[in-house]
């Protein structure tokens, strides 16, 4: 038995909290400080806003400074929710705003976007403070990797996937169609304790028995081993729109854009529709219900992870029979993260459709994708190859046979 | 006739060779298997460590290099027995952990 240091005692603080993200904002007209327009953009690559009327730049609110959503993750209790990770109560995507210029009223579909004209005076209204359907997450990440970075960067990963392509990606493919997008997910903070219990072996020895030179034989020290600790996890990631959590390569390619993660959402800002600009963006549908039996997998995966280098001795491995995980707290962050996304529709052979993802990591670049290729091309060179092999082992052979046959 | 002997398995690993350049290509091509890799990225400090190692014996004889069932490299797949309390859910107080004999750790 033995212990380790660890931190300090727990002091009771959250349970069934409420984060409020969207304090001191509104729906409608979200004006420059300085002279008032509601003209405002993005500055490509950085976390500012800039006017379009006074050319007035300011920077973001970072949301884990502003939420101190790094601190304290140890001594959560209870589940702590951000107000944009909040349970979605109303499905509907259609959220109507009365302009502040003119009052007219100004419906705005959250599944593809957060902004829109008023119709009567041409001032942007804008949808920055949460409403109950999901649309409006706690922070963004906004655009770092620019559209011809992107475009690079499928290109350099189709280069590598050109010859097998299907001829009809081939000749479909426009780079023009690679599109900026802001897709919903939720960053998670854990409170975990956890235990494993299995067996271990650790090599005594090997050797070989008389008449047999070719068997190995083992040796080994048995052991009843547990491990039991804290888990202290910060920023864990998942897929907070049902579309892009069904992961299932036999059906769809979600894999690969789940495949670009992480994003460095420590650098997330506070939600401002003027963030997104000419992107668009997935509203979140999936409440944290519908994520916990998956972070609870992952949390225990981490742990598993985490507990290799306290194992290491076991030279013959673990066989983990039972884990066991106390949840004691955890922190929901709703978020936005920035996803280049190339696609292309491919009709399978059994008349289905499959929708093959190109995805570029709107912060660092990091690609990964789906291309649809020509099996038939491909089934040749294998057995061009397979065959080539083996025939001209037969052929040596049977020279090998005659040879032996003459003496 | 050694030399024999390595000719017919050649011409047994062509189709095999064959199948491995089609999957190699088709991996490649589709990626059906990347995904993220969250538990190598995601920053999660272990502490407050108890531990047991207990001898139980010895195994002899066995021609295995691996203990059975060995899945410490495998984090994703879960062990025989599973249980999550989730007390950010149902706000009970810490039930305790058991031990591999079902006993209050």
């Amino acid at each position: 038995m033995g212990s380790m240091p660890g931190f300090e005692p727990e002091t009771p603080a959250f349970r069934g909290k409420v984060l409020d993200t969207s304090a001191n904002k509104t729906n409608g007209l979200n004006r420059c400080p300085s002279c008032g327009s509601t003209e405002i953009s993005p500055v490509y690559g950085t976390y500012d806003l800039v006017c379009g009327h006074c050319r007035q730049s300011w920077t973001g609110t970072s949301l884990e400074v502003e939420q101190g959503l790094g601190e304290g993750i140890h001594a959560l209790k209870g589940r702590v929710t951000a107000s944009g990770a909040a349970r979605i109560t109303d499905t509907s995507t259609l959220v109507t705003l009365k302009c502040g210029g003119c009052g007219a009223e100004v419906v705005i579909n959250t599944a593809t976007g957060h902004q829109r004209r008023c119709h009567w005076c041409r001032q942007t209204l804008s949808l920055d403070a949460q409403v109950p359907n999901g649309a409006v997450p706690d922070g963004i990440l906004p655009f770092y990797v620019s559209w011809e970075q992107a475009v690079g960067h499928v290109k350099q990963f189709l280069a590598k996937r050109s010859y097998f392509a299907s001829d009809d990606f081939k000749r479909n493919f426009i780079p023009h169609n690679v599109v900026g997008v802001y897709l919903p997910y939720l960053v998670v903070d854990g409170n975990i304790r956890a235990r494993l219990d299995g067996h271990g072996e650790i090599l005594k020895k090997t050797y070989k028995k008389l008449f047999d030179d070719k068997t190995v034989y083992y040796d080994a020290n048995a052991y009843r081993v547990y491990r039991e600790f804290d888990l202290v996890v910060d920023d864990l990631i998942v897929e907070s729109s049902s579309h892009r959590a069904a992961i299932d390569p036999l059906v769809n390619t979600n894999n690969v854009v789940n495949a670009i993660l992480p994003f460095d959402v420590k650098n997330m800002v506070a939600f401002e529709s003027n963030f997104i600009g000419e992107f668009t963006s997935e509203k979140r549908d999936l409440d944290i219900e519908h994520a916990l039996e998956r972070v609870q997998g992952k949390f225990m995966t981490l742990a598993r992870q985490k507990v290799v280098e306290h194992i290491g001795h076991y030279n013959r491995g673990v066989r983990w029979d039972a884990e066991q995980l106390v949840v004691h707290g955890t922190r929901w962050v709703s978020v936005y993260l920035p996803v280049w996304l190339y696609s292309h529709y491919e009709r399978q052979p059994d008349g289905k459709w499959m929708l093959h993802y190109i995805a570029v990591n709107g912060r660092n670049g990091q690609t990964m994708g789906s291309v649809p290729f020509q099996k038939s091309k491909l089934l040749g060179l294998a057995l061009v190859i397979g065959g080539s092999t083996g025939a001209a082992a037969l052929l040596l052979l049977v020279v090998a046979l005659l040879v032996a046959a003459t003496g | 006739m050694e030399i024999v002997g390595f000719l017919v398995m050649l011409i047994v690993i062509g189709p095999i060779i064959g199948f491995a350049v089609y999957f190699h290509y088709r991996a490649k091509y589709r990626n059906a298997d990347a995904r993220y890799n969250f538990e190598h990225t995601t920053d999660a400090v272990l502490a407050n460590l108890s531990y047991a190692d207990d001898y139980v014996g010895e195994v002899r004889g066995v021609k295995a290099p691996w203990i059975a069932g060995r899945n410490d490299h495998t984090p994703t797949v879960r062990a025989h027995f599973v249980k999550v309390h989730a007390i950010d859910v149902d706000h009970a107080d810490p039930p305790p952990l058991l031990t591999a004999d079902g006993n209050p750790a």
